[in-house]
């Protein structure tokens, strides 16, 4: 659907992709709800989803790509299952080599390493939201909706042989439950 | 460096612990690395300084957590910058203590034959010297235009964005998280050392740097820190004669092998050509051999 990936916004003859495009573009329409923040508080919420672009994505990627039962038996067929016979057997396995690639010294971690990662950063989040209700400021920001989409792929999709739900922090459990009332009016309970 | 911005928040630092920063080469181009009591290394900066951090406090703190954070965004936004920088400055190091006759003859050649040992030294510099040449040449072969100029701009565009950034975040105060100084201080001034100290290149992105008063005021307040807490070095009677023998005489144990071993090989000759120690070749045993051997031709 999109040549540069996900998320992508489409208004009009207008198509944006990638998260950091998508909160570019609202912050020139003046969308953006935390206009009145302060200089720092704008800079910690770059600085926060920088670690969950870069940091919580690696730890996904692997989780999803690189450990063999996850792969063998939720990634391909979600990825290739629409494919047709011969190719549903070769794309998965291309793209699985281009994430070993991109991701470096990274893909040669063991799998306790990158849990114990994943843990750190969560609970770094954790940490700055403590028991707010949103994670910077009164008002839901970007970084808010970056913590959700992560948290709830995380929360509802079962991966055989890893429980990831055990080192995800309580309050952002409670968090994801928030935005989703919020935002889908429990439509997906989490 | 980053260490010692640590040694601020009173934690006692075992002073048996190796450090890999011993030279600034090593510093520049790899990672740092600590090895534990225990035998155990731990590689990274960041991994090191949650090693003291855990000694420190058992849970995450907040400033750690917004430590975390930056620490991403510098891998995401300065540290493709400094790698361009810091190719050019390789590149330019090994141009001038490789290809350059003087000093590849004065310094280069005896320091790493002197590292690297004996037998090996006669062969390893003219092999790594040939090698550099043949890596160079291809690269000056290359030339610029492999460079895509768009990468370079938003490179720098995204580096500079983040020192903004910095700015914005220090915003008059002494340190990042109020006056004392933390582990964020320690990672931004370990980056922007660098990028101050790289004077082999002119760069844009240090003339940006110069444009940001508080992350200068802040480098120069680091830097005075640092030497202040400099880590001095035990020098005890013990090792200064050591150093002053292995100064007056460099080699010396492999010079004491070898002068036993000749003075041995020496002794054993003379003593075989005058006939002190015969050696009895047992004729029975040959002959015995030779008709075994006729037996089975026939």
């Amino acid at each position: 659907m999109s040549p540069d990936g996900i998320p992508f916004l489409k208004i009009g003859n207008t198509f944006i992709s990638q998260f950091i495009n998508i909160v570019d573009f609202l912050t020139i329409k003046e969308c953006i709800l935390y206009d009145t923040a302060s200089d720092e508080v704008k800079c910690d919420v770059i600085a926060l989803c920088s670690l969950l672009l870069n940091e919580v994505t690696k730890c996904e990627l692997y989780l999803t790509w690189l450990v063999d039962d996850v792969f063998y038996k939720v990634t391909r067929r979600r990825y290739a299952g629409h494919l047709f016979f011969v190719l549903k057997h070769l794309i998965p396995y291309q793209r699985r080599n281009q994430i070993r690639k991109e991701l470096g010294d990274f893909a040669s971690y063991d799998l306790k390493k990158v849990l114990s990662i994943l843990e750190l950063n969560l609970t770094c989040i954790a940490e700055i939201l403590q028991e707010n209700t949103f994670v910077i400021g009164n008002d839901p920001t970007e970084i808010d909706a970056l913590v959700f989409g992560h948290v709830y792929a995380l929360l509802t999709t079962d991966l055989p042989g890893i429980n990831v739900v055990q080192y995800i922090p309580e309050n952002l459990k409670r968090l994801c439950k928030r935005m989703d009332d919020m935002c889908f009016k429990g439509q997906h309970p989490v | 460096m980053s260490i010692r911005g640590l040694l601020n928040d009173n934690i006692s630092i075992d002073r048996s612990l190796r450090f890999s920063l011993s030279s600034p080469l090593e510093w520049l181009l790899d990672e740092p690395w600590l090895e534990l009591p225990d035998g155990s290394k731990i590689i990274g900066a960041m991994d090191i300084m949650y090693h003291f951090e855990k000694q420190m406090t058992s849970a995450v703190t907040s400033n750690w957590a917004q430590c975390m954070a930056y620490y991403s965004l510098l891998k995401e936004r300065l540290v493709p910058a400094l790698v361009r920088i810091i190719k050019v400055i390789k590149f330019e190091l090994y141009k001038e203590f490789w290809l350059n006759p003087e000093n590849y003859l004065n310094s280069t050649s005896k320091e790493y034959s002197r590292a690297v040992g004996f037998p090996l030294n006669l062969v390893y510099c003219g092999m790594k010297r040939k090698r550099i040449l043949k890596s160079l040449t291809f690269e000056l072969k290359k030339g610029e235009e492999e460079i895509k100029q768009s990468d370079e701009v938003l490179i720098l565009g995204r580096a500079k964005e983040f020192l903004n950034i910095l700015e914005r975040k220090l915003n008059d105060k002494e340190y990042f998280f109020g006056d004392k100084p933390s582990s964020l201080d320690a990672i931004v001034y370990g980056h922007l050392a660098m990028l101050q100290n790289a004077k082999l290149v002119i760069i844009p992105l240090l003339n940006h740097l110069k444009s940001c008063p508080s992350l200068l005021a802040h480098c120069q307040r680091m830097e005075t820190l640092v030497n202040a807490n400099k880590f001095t070095k035990v020098d005890t009677n013990e090792s200064r004669e050591k150093a002053a023998i292995d100064k007056e005489f460099p080699n010396r144990i492999r010079n004491i092998i070898l002068t036993a071993v000749f003075g041995i090989s020496t002794l054993l000759l003379y003593t075989i050509s005058t006939g002190i120690i015969q050696i009895n070749v047992n004729q029975d045993d040959i002959s015995d051999n030779e008709t075994e051997e006729e037996q089975l031709e026939d």
